[in-house]
């Protein structure tokens, strides 16, 4: 068991996978490092990556116009054990938000496309993940029901 | 495998506060948590189920107030 698959099974976007299927995923798996501030996803933009934070903090922004002027809002930060950019996994839209390194943080990057590739090809695989997205996105969905 | 509370945090006495943390401690009322987001501290004033549970997440919502302390 190396230190990368032990630290997958902290994240929900893994929820259910064998050791097994955890070593599928291990070889798609970068980690970087960002710098506070530094952006790591520009609002509409294409999806590549998605990521899995394993240190540090990062900012969700959406840019609102407002009476003709632009501002940006922070709608949620991420700590470790979270995930961002899996969306694009769902539907391959554009970025909806910047996501912004709120302290020096330390990433899991995952390319999509080969993620995607290994979900078609072990479909048990791909039913456990585009399960446990919709469970997240359900979850972030209520927190934004109750936040406002 | 260890046991990690997923929380969506409201801070009810400032509109649109709040955050999602992962804790690998259960989380009480009267514990303070620290926000990311403005490093502000707040006291834990009620907690329910958000969703049942899944693996080993547990899934909570937790309503929290402002205290005077800072980190």
């Amino acid at each position: 068991m190396t230190d990368i698959q032990e630290l997958l099974k902290r994240y929900e976007l893994f929820i259910g996978f064998t050791d097994d299927m955890l070593s599928k995923i291990i070889h798609l798996c970068q980690v970087r490092v960002y710098e506070p501030d530094s952006i790591i996803i520009e609002q509409q933009s294409s999806p590549i990556n998605f990521y899995l934070i394993k240190d540090g903090t990062v900012d969700v922004i959406t840019k609102l116009n407002v009476d003709g002027r632009i501002r940006e809002m922070v709608i949620v930060t991420l700590g470790a054990g979270q995930s961002f950019g899996e969306m694009g996994l769902v539907d391959s839209g554009l970025r909806s938000a910047t996501v912004k390194a709120s302290a020096l943080s330390e990433l899991v990057v995952v390319n999509s496309r080969e993620f995607l590739d290994l979900c078609e090809k072990d479909t048990d695989i791909g039913y456990r993940v585009m399960r446990n997205i919709a469970a997240d996105l359900s979850f972030k969905i209520r927190y934004q029901n109750l936040i406002y | 495998m260890m046991t990690i509370y997923k929380l969506s945090i409201v801070v009810s006495d400032k509109r649109g506060v709040g955050g999602i943390q992962n804790l690998d401690k259960k989380p009480k009322i009267g514990d303070v948590l620290t926000l990311s987001k403005d490093k502000q501290c707040y006291k834990i004033t009620n907690i329910t189920e958000i969703m049942p549970p899944r693996g080993h997440f547990i899934y909570l919502h937790v309503i929290c107030k402002t205290t005077k302390n800072r980190s």
